[in-house]
């Protein structure tokens, strides 16, 4: 469902412009329709800015992204507005994503406002189901973001991005900010989400354990590239990669 | 004399508009010196209030009742001027989140020196070489290029550490962390957990972990205690807490972990302003008698570990 190859990204720095870093560095991967690629490194190897790239958030300088069969590439923005609800991201810091000035209601409108997707009865029944469906009532819906703990407003913003039946969701660690049993419930919610409507995840993390526990493939980024790639399970029985194996070793038994 | 530190009956509320919000209730602890103390529990459970509560570094509309005893005095009754003398010098505390915690004008060196030039009344090029000395410490590869950087020019993971150095900075007796590993990737924090357990054994400091990192805390940690609603629900050597949790919520933490079972805890910590009766987990705990909704269990001493829960009543 989404083909990515050679992309390249590379951001200019310094005088003048004249240091280039690469963040993704001739990246090539696809994924599968209703299943998660994992995405994993350590901070600053171009999980997030790839994350981005693959969503078309940011241009890429080289590289072709396919989606569906059609290659968005050289989409201009405007274009991309009618793919965009089918493309969707979710943040680490539910915190941030929402506007503090507007109530939970409003901040769910919006998207759905902006994509004129239906009328205003069927959006009032919409966003309640999708509220029911991430464990949530109804009255949250006068509140603002202030009033609400960070696994609700996680779940908020997962609401709002199911209104739009997305079929590919990037999520930029999704659940780093949250404590280890909002974290659970938070991952339940997203993994019901996918088994109901489909959906793809490219799931960001570094944190080992919650890749393992989502994934169904497993890339690792180091430096802007990825290094290794293989199901969830062979990733963690025999990693390939010498870097891989230390990672593991990092994290596991630290 | 030990350098335990006592906490004593401690009570700790704030006054809000919508009601008395009562974070911390009747707390009595031993926080044994030498060791690494861990305190687990969910948002909201009162770890970080406990933690800056023994400064006293407290918003203005809290309100503290009970002692908190560290060598023979209590420090919620020593005026400020006494207790400037053991901020950051005797006991400091790592505050959470880096980026809010540093002054986004200050250069990272000068904030870091600071609470070393008051203290230690040395001259400042002493400062500066303690100062860089101390970056060192802390696996900084270029330490003089960070001592003048602002902190928006340091990473994540670097301004952890920056902080890290300087609540450490006058080789503090106890150290007071809070959630020092959040977002951190492995590597960082991996490095991060080394120099605490470094600076137990070198400079022979206590730490007082406050984490939700269970990994972390089975890691590195001696004694880990359970907070849950401002009560203590559990406190035991860290090993046996972990591989044979007595309380139902500290099962259920344990279990939340995604290389566990990944199963969330059932419903929501209970409000703060309202407090049920009865043990606080009641709510939300599977084993629950009539009594749990009645009346309030004690602290109990199970093999070695203390627990709150009528089951081993």
């Amino acid at each position: 469902m989404l083909n990515i190859s050679n992309i390249t990204k590379k951001f200019k720095s310094g005088l003048l412009g004249r240091t280039h870093t690469f963040a993704v560095n001739n990246v090539s991967f696809s994924m599968k329709a209703g299943q998660t690629l994992g995405l994993v490194g350590m901070s600053g190897s171009g999980k997030s800015t790839l994350g981005r790239l693959a969503l078309k958030l940011i241009p890429g300088d080289t590289g072709k992204i396919i989606f569906n069969g059609i290659e968005i590439s050289d989409y201009t923005m405007k274009q991309m507005k009618t793919l965009r609800k089918e493309m969707q991201i979710l943040f680490q810091n539910p915190e941030s994503s929402l506007n503090p000035r507007m109530t939970i209601g409003e901040s769910l409108e919006e998207p759905y406002r902006f994509h004129d997707i239906g009328d205003k009865k069927y959006l009032g029944e919409q966003i309640e189901e999708q509220l029911q469906f991430v464990g949530l009532g109804t009255e949250l819906l006068g509140r603002r973001p202030h009033q609400l703990s960070g696994g609700q407003l996680q779940r908020v913003c997962i609401a709002r991005l199911l209104l739009l039946r997305p079929k590919l969701l990037v999520l930029d660690e999704p659940t780093s900010m949250l404590d280890v049993s909002v974290q659970a419930q938070v991952i339940e919610v997203l993994k019901n989400a996918q088994k109901k409507h489909k959906i793809s995840y490219l799931f960001i993390s570094h944190d080992l354990d919650v890749i393992k526990a989502c994934s169904d493939e497993i890339a690792v980024m180091n430096k802007g590239r990825i290094i290794e790639q293989q199901s969830a399970e062979d990733l963690y029985k025999q990693p390939q990669e010498e870097y891989t194996k230390q990672l593991l070793d990092t994290f596991l038994n630290f | 004399m030990d350098n335990n530190i006592y906490l004593q009956d401690v009570t700790i509320s704030f006054t809000t508009k919508a009601g008395t919000v009562h974070a911390v209730n009747h707390v009595d602890l031993n926080v044994n010196s030498g060791e690494i103390t861990g305190m687990i529990g969910e948002t909201g459970s009162g770890k970080s209030v406990l933690g800056m509560s023994v400064l006293r570094l407290l918003a203005a509309n809290s309100l503290i009742s009970g002692s908190i005893i560290y060598k023979n005095s209590d420090l919620l009754q020593l005026a400020e001027k006494e207790l400037n003398q053991i901020r950051g010098k005797v006991i400091s505390f790592i505050p959470q989140n880096p980026d809010a915690a540093f002054d986004p004008t200050m250069k990272i060196g000068k904030q870091i020196i600071e609470g070393f030039l008051y203290h230690d009344k040395k001259s400042k090029a002493a400062g500066i070489s303690h100062g860089i000395g101390q970056l060192q410490n802390y696996s900084f590869h270029e330490p003089q290029k960070t001592f003048n950087s602002y902190p928006f020019q340091l990473s994540g993971g670097m301004r952890q550490r920056a902080l890290c150095a300087m609540g450490t900075v006058l080789s503090p007796k106890w150290i007071i962390a809070d959630e020092p590993t959040k977002g951190l990737d492995a590597i960082i924090r991996q490095q991060v957990s080394q120099v605490f357990l470094e600076l137990k054994k070198t400079a022979n400091s206590s730490i007082l972990l406050i984490t939700h990192d269970l990994r972390l805390a089975q890691k590195i940690c001696d004694t880990v205690i359970v907070l849950y609603a401002g009560t203590v629900l559990e406190q035991g050597p860290a090993g046996k807490l972990f591989d044979e949790p007595l309380h139902p919520y500290t099962c259920g933490l344990i279990d939340a972990q995604p290389h566990r079972k990944l199963l969330p805890l059932s419903g929501m910590p209970p409000s703060l302003i309202n407090l049920p009766a009865g043990c606080k987990f009641h709510l939300r705990c599977s084993c629950r008698k009539d009594i749990c909704c009645l009346k309030e269990p004690a602290l109990l001493e199970v093999n070695g570990q203390w627990v709150r829960c009528w089951k081993y009543a």
